[in-house]
């Protein structure tokens, strides 16, 4: 089970990985104009790695809210008992 | 086209709708069914963060720089993913705390500081002042180019006056909604949901108007974003905007702006005001952490393609970028969608305004003049009935003043600086809260001094590598300052401090600037100590997440007051209502009794909390210290919770001795009554013993008296036979009744001692003397071995002579006539001479050693040979012995013999 300590790893890797992809040396092997898919490589890069980074969190987060739903289930259902 | 008639008209209509969304919210606050009470409502009130700079400056830069804009919202992003562990602890704290605004959050962190939260405000208000001209500049701009198209051309401000330039009436339109938005009325939760819902809105509709815009333009004037881009491509200057080499700068200064943005979103005034103090519920932040990235995204998506369309539109040079989400529209004849986008920047630039105007009026009313009024003695507020209405004043009158002041630098620097750069000002000015915010959440360590010095440094220097600059490059410092530094002096030129080149301006001044905030922090936090009300502080807000669990109320007001003073302070602030509505909820919240004349200790607490909510903490704690009399901090109460851990380690630390103790104490207590319970029997034996021992002759004696009273003519031999018996049984009672006597008097310390040095050896012979007769009579030999030389010894000699008889006729008692050997040895050791008995009889039982020193203990003899003792004579010699501080004992092997040793300490002189 994932537990509150597991997402703050999760979230802290996320920006690490994050800040690496956009900024240089990575970002500059992305630096081309030549399009890709009609759009300018540079652009594309960027625009759909930071769409990817929003899906990630939003995955990590809703895991993180259907743990705290989970132990506030089981919360209430302890002290029906 | 009446233009100039109904872009107002709209304008006024816009704003009124905004009124209302925030009239009906408020309403709903104060009916309990909140609407902004959702994730959704929360992001978008965050989303305060796409200003009038987004809307248009971001156009504006892209147009020149390519991808240069987006830093801005990627740091935000990256931020977003640590929110839900930075933003929450921040929330937390300022939930338990009260916190109203940053300089609060900072001034409460450093001990309640009144010299830091009001450090923090001055630097807010002279930090925020670039961003809210920037806001009057894009409105202002926006509304000319509305009405004056196509003549494009923006007049010169410095030829105008001011009443003749649209700005100032924008400024004093959005004073007035800021006023009537934020200071309506006092409350103890500086929370303004009615305000939050209409931000909410403004966000909602920036997009929308944006999205518009640029699907206009994309999808309407260019073949969507391929043919856009591909038109784009053919146009060597756009083209040479496709990659990084555009970005100004270059990676460093792409890297200074994405760090800059992550510190923005947090910790620009009214980022803080949004996110922290209006926050409903800490678990939004669940929710917003990715809303809001994907927000920033959405209104990013157009912002490329309209700069590329809008310079492909327009010849090079004619037309503003920062104008193109207006002039494109309006090049194309749709004066409805240019309408639609000048109201989405009006809602952008307006929605920052209000925020960071509230944001600011209240720190400057909690944070700087209502302490400094306080402090006023002439002005005699703590006696002052009802502040409620000068606290409004106070505020209103910050919010014009602010506007003012960002009136003040637009019509200073206005023309020389795109939007963007003013921006960037603002956000390094802001960027100066994080050290002393985030230090303060995670080290303790961190002091009020160490957190002044970084505060200040860390300004002196942005105003010296960016603030400065802006306004000498706008002519009002002479240009040779920027280019030869003040005074000629090379080193110290503004955009080159110390040498330093090859940067651009904003990371030169982040580095500079980062360096003496962070450096003076951690190294004045270092070497200085923190006070006892810092350690609290400081204790709360790094441990806040440990804080649940045990109860918060910490007694740190050591003095007394009463709950009538505390009421009419809390009223003079609230309210006589509010005061009272407060006071009646925090009954159910303990048993603390409000009718009691003594205030309580935690009421006086919650009277501080109450107003730190209204006047901010360090106001509120010098008020609650007007009316508390006596010590303002118990040391006891800071000790208390310093440190909790610690603070629980000693407790079972203490318990463990307690409980050490207790144990002892038992352990003591059933020895002692298990001897109670042998003593006890010990002492039935005792006297049924002694009763035995009296019964005996005295049965004898009775016997033969009767013998002789009945008989008078018995023989005359029988009869003197029979007297002697009686006699003797006579002397055997007598000496039993002495030895009792003797046994008694020790035992209750009644006996006389006669003390005095005395060598042992002639107490040997003296009692080898007297039982030589009997010895012979026993037919026992006797050996006694004395050392030459004397041995001396404190004793009462008496006492000890019986002693020595006592275990000299024992022996003989047990020695078989005609084999019997006793041997006597007086030896001497260390400090102690040793006396030893040793007999050639039976011997005696290894469990009975012990037992034949108790009373009345014989040792069993073989055959019916009863010994002619009292039974009582080692006991007595035991307790001799010891009352003289030796000891007496008994070695011996069952056949072999017994030997008897005392010793007694030496007296040599």
């Amino acid at each position: 089970m994932v537990d509150g300590k597991a997402v703050r790893d999760r979230l802290i890797a996320l920006v690490g990985i994050g800040i690496l992809f956009v900024n240089y040396p990575l970002l500059s092997l992305f630096s081309r104009g030549e399009p890709v898919l009609g759009i300018p490589m540079t652009y594309l890069y960027l625009f759909v790695g930071w769409a990817l980074f929003i899906v990630s969190i939003g995955i990590v987060m809703g895991r993180e809210g259907l743990r705290i739903r989970r132990e506030g289930d089981r919360r209430d259902g302890n002290s029906g008992e | 086209m009446p233009r100039g008639y109904l872009i107002p008209l709209i304008s006024v209509a816009y704003l009124a709708l905004l009124f209302g969304i925030a009239y009906v919210g408020d309403k709903r606050a104060d009916s309990q069914r909140s609407i902004i009470a959702n994730p959704y409502i929360y992001t978008l009130s965050i989303a305060v963060y796409c200003t009038a700079w987004t809307y248009y400056g971001s156009v504006g830069r892209a147009a020149s720089t390519g991808v240069g804009f987006l830093p801005i919202y990627i740091g935000p992003t990256l931020m977003a993913s640590l929110w839900w562990l930075v933003l929450r602890k921040i929330i937390r704290i300022a939930k338990t705390q009260r916190i109203t605004s940053i300089a609060d959050f900072i001034g409460s962190r450093y001990g309640k500081s009144a010299v830091i939260a009001g450090l923090v405000t001055v630097i807010a208000v002279i930090g925020i002042m670039p961003y809210i001209s920037l806001q009057l500049k894009a409105v202002s701009t926006s509304y000319l180019v509305l009405i004056n198209y196509p003549d494009v051309t923006i007049p010169h401000y410095r030829d105008i006056r001011f009443w003749a330039d649209n700005a100032f009436y924008v400024a004093l339109v959005l004073a007035t909604f800021a006023i009537l938005f934020g200071t309506r009325h006092i409350d103890a939760t500086e929370r303004h949901e009615g305000m939050v819902a209409a931000i909410a809105f403004e966000s909602l509709f920036k997009l929308i108007a944006f999205l518009a815009v640029g699907i206009f333009v994309t999808y309407g004037l260019f073949d969507g974003f391929q043919g856009l881009f591909r038109e784009a491509a053919a146009v060597p200057e756009l083209s040479a905007l496709m990659t990084m080499d555009a970005v100004p700068g270059g990676y460093g200064g792409w890297f200074s702006l994405t760090f800059l943005a992550m510190m923005a979103i947090l910790f620009l005034p009214r980022q803080f005001q949004v996110t922290v103090v209006e926050n409903v519920d800490e678990a939004h932040v669940r929710k917003a952490v990715w809303l809001l990235p994907l927000y920033l995204l959405v209104i990013n998506l157009f912002v490329l393609p309209i700069a590329f369309g809008g310079r492909m539109t327009f010849p090079a040079g004619s037309v503003d970028p920062d104008t193109f989400m207006l002039t494109i529209p309006l090049a194309s004849g749709q004066t409805a969608l240019a309408v639609l986008g000048f109201l989405g920047g009006l809602s952008a630039a307006t929605g920052m305004v209000i925020v960071a105007t509230i944001a600011l009026s209240t720190m400057v009313c909690n944070d700087l003049v209502m302490p400094a009024l306080l402090r006023v003695e002439a002005l005699a507020l703590h006696r002052r009935e009802d502040l409620t209405g000068l606290l409004l004043g106070i505020r209103r009158g910050t919010i014009i003043v602010v506007v003012l002041l960002g009136y003040l630098y637009f019509r200073l620097i206005g023309e020389s600086y795109t939007l963007v750069s003013i921006g960037l000002l603002s956000f390094s000015a802001a960027a100066q809260f994080a050290p002393a915010i985030l230090f303060g959440i995670y080290w303790k360590g961190a002091t009020r001094a160490g957190a002044s010095t970084g505060l200040s440094a860390g300004f002196l220097v942005w105003g010296y590598t960016l603030l400065m600059p802006s306004l000498a490059q706008s002519g009002w410092l002479p240009q040779s300052w920027l280019d030869q530094g003040p005074l000629g002096i090379e080193l110290l030129r503004p955009y080159e401090l110390f040498g330093l080149h090859g940067l651009d301006h904003i990371t030169h001044s982040l580095f500079w600037s980062m360096l003496a905030n962070i450096g003076g922090l951690a190294a004045v936090s270092i070497v200085t100590h923190q006070s006892a009300i810092e350690r609290v502080q400081a204790a709360l807000f790094v441990d806040v997440f440990r804080e649940e669990g045990r109860p918060r109320e910490t007694h740190l007001w050591g003095g007394t007051t009463t709950v009538g003073e505390l009421k009419a302070l809390a009223a003079r602030f609230l309210g006589e209502a509010g005061a009272s509505r407060a006071f009646s909820g925090f009954v159910p919240a303990g048993d603390v009794d409000l009718t009691e004349a003594a205030a309580d200790p935690r009421l006086v607490n919650f009277t501080e909390r109450l107003l730190s909510g209204v006047i901010g903490a360090a106001s509120a704690r010098v008020m609650v210290a007007s009316v508390v009399k006596g010590e303002a901090l118990s040391i006891e109460g800071v000790m208390e919770i310093l440190d909790e851990t610690s603070q629980v380690m000693q407790y079972s630390r203490r318990l463990e001795q307690k409980s050490a103790q207790l144990e002892a104490a038992t352990t003591e207590l059933r020895d002692a009554n298990r001897r109670l319970q042998e003593l006890d029997k010990m002492k039935d034996e005792f006297v049924s013993t002694v009763s035995h021992e009296l019964r005996t002759p005295l049965t004898s004696i009775r016997a033969f008296s009767e013998i002789l009273l009945r008989s008078p003519d018995i023989e005359s031999s029988r009869r003197q036979e029979f007297v002697e018996i009686i006699v003797g049984e006579t002397e055997r009672l007598t000496r039993l009744i002495n030895d009792l006597l003797d046994t008694a008097k020790i035992e209750s310390a009644a006996v006389e001692w006669h003390k005095e040095r005395y060598d042992l050896r002639r107490v040997i012979d003296a009692s080898v003397n007297s039982v030589r007769a009997l010895y012979g009579e026993n037919r026992v030999d006797i050996d006694v071995q004395l050392p030459p030389e004397p041995a001396m010894v404190e004793i009462d000699r008496d006492r000890l002579l019986q002693v020595v008889l006592n275990l000299l006729s024992n022996a003989a008692k047990f020695c078989e006539p005609g084999e019997g050997r006793v041997v006597l040895v007086l030896t001497r050791q260390e400090g102690e001479v040793q006396v030893s008995v040793a007999d050639n009889g039976p011997g005696i039982d290894p469990e009975q050693k012990d037992a034949i020193f108790e009373k009345f203990h014989q040792a069993a003899q073989d055959g019916h040979k009863r010994p002619a003792g009292t039974g009582l004579g080692l006991a007595i010699s035991r307790q001799i012995i010891l009352h003289h501080g030796g000891r007496i004992w008994v070695e011996s092997e069952p056949g072999h013999g017994a030997t008897f040793c005392f010793v007694l300490p030496a007296a040599d002189a």
